[in-house]
Parts: structure tokens; C-alpha cells; sequence
């Protein structure tokens, strides 16, 4: 895996690959974002209270 | 527009005017970083064009000051379209969820707040189906902004389509 990076002054792009760090940090990073979301459950009675307000 | 040059630092002050970087590829790498955005901006916009991944993770943008921070942002993006929802954001500014096949379109603007804190807006959209996306967002950095990153929330996700730029001001 790896970045790309552009320097905006020079133009400059370089591609860098990630680091065995850069990597566990990026899981570390998913794993705080998917406890941040809601679940099949709560996603599913969310779809189903706007039915169900469609249908009102 | 107070323009003021320097002979080894280059444009030390350009406020009022608007530079486009060169849009790149998005075709490539886990994500992108934009670096030395000039200390005297104050707003960045994030352009996408059919921005796409080969996964389904969340792109998001993330700023840095030094090195990019990846944690500490407070914000939601929701989508609207055949239905509605959202998530909420701490690891960068939600730009669009959605599938592999799905390609973004849109802008992502951040502007200074003032003292290193910065607040973002997004509106972008998808070209596969009718789905739009809606968000904001605000970090404080710990020092001046001087890079922007494109990425998705795993971080392991390749961009696999599109283009990317950015405009600073």
C-alpha cells in the first residue's frame, strides 16, 4: 500500500509506501470510525420509521 | 490582496487570491496528500471529480499541521436520496460512503476559523445512483495548516478512479 503526495509549491509527487505503523495506525483509525456507527438493527428501524411515515 | 515575496521563502503572503494546485489522478495509493500549503491560507477547497475506491469504506478528508491528524474531529455527513442517513466522523471530515462502483463529485471547503481551528462544509454527490451527501465539520489544529489528505476510513481502501484538486486562498 501506499500514499501519493503532491508539494503544492513545487509540483513535486512522490509515491510513498505506507509503513507497517502507518498501516496499524490506519486500522486503529477504522476500528474508532465502525464503533461510531449505527447498527443493521438500528439501520433497519430507521428505514422502516420512514415507511412508515410514507405511508401516514 | 496583500502579495509579498521573498527571495529564498517565495510567496511569504498571497490572501485574496485563489491558486489551483494540479489536479492528480486519483487512480492509485490508499490517499492522497496535498503538502506545503502556504501559512498565510486561509480556506482550502477539496475538488472531486468521480472520485471512486475499489472498496466501501467512507472517503474522508483529513487535515495536518506537521503531519497529518488523524483523530479529534468533530462532524457529520448524511446522505439523502431514495432514503436518508448519516454517520458521524471523528477520524477526519465524511465526504461520501457508498460502494465500490459508486464515483464522487463535488467540493469539500475549509475554511480558518480563526486561532488554528478549522471548520469544514461538504457537498458532493454520486454518479451512479441518486444519492447526495451533506456534512460539516471542525479540528483545531495544534499549528498552522500545511497539508490536506483524501483518504478512506480503513486507510487501506485504493483509489481506483477520478481526479483531485485542490484550490487555496
Amino acid at each position: 500500500m501506499n500514499r501519493i503526495e503532491i508539494d503544492v509549491i513545487t509540483g513535486k509527487r512522490e509515491v510513498i509506501e505506507l509503513t507497517a505503523q502507518e498501516v496499524a495506525q490506519a486500522q486503529t483509525q477504522y476500528a474508532e470510525w465502525l464503533a461510531l456507527q449505527p447498527t443493521k438493527e438500528e439501520q433497519i428501524a430507521k428505514l422502516q420509521a420512514q415507511i412508515d411515515a410514507l405511508n401516514t | 490582496m496583500p502579495l509579498q515575496l521573498s527571495g529564498t521563502s517565495g510567496v511569504l503572503d498571497n490572501s485574496g487570491a485563489f491558486i489551483a494546485g494540479t489536479a492528480v489522478a486519483s487512480t492509485s495509493g490508499t490517499s492522497i496528500d496535498f503538502t506545503s500549503i502556504p501559512s498565510w491560507v486561509k480556506r482550502v477547497t477539496v475538488i472531486f471529480d468521480s472520485v471512486s475506491t475499489n472498496g466501501t469504506s467512507a472517503k474522508i478528508v483529513q487535515i495536518g499541521s506537521g503531519s497529518v491528524t488523524t483523530s479529534g474531529y468533530l462532524g457529520t455527513s448524511v446522505y439523502t436520496g431514495a432514503s436518508t442517513g448519516g454517520s458521524t466522523y471523528t477520524t477526519g471530515i465524511g465526504i461520501a460512503d457508498g460502494s465500490a462502483a459508486d464515483n464522487i463529485m463535488g467540493t469539500c471547503v475549509i475554511c480558518l476559523l480563526g486561532s488554528n481551528t478549522w471548520v469544514a462544509s461538504v457537498c458532493t454527490g454520486r454518479s451512479s445512483n441518486a444519492y447526495g451527501f451533506l456534512g460539516g465539520a471542525r479540528l483545531a489544529l495544534g499549528g498552522t495548516l500545511d497539508r490536506v489528505r483524501i483518504t478512506t476510513a480503513n486507510g487501506t481502501d485504493t483509489f481506483d478512479a477520478g481526479s483531485i484538486n485542490i484550490l487555496y486562498e
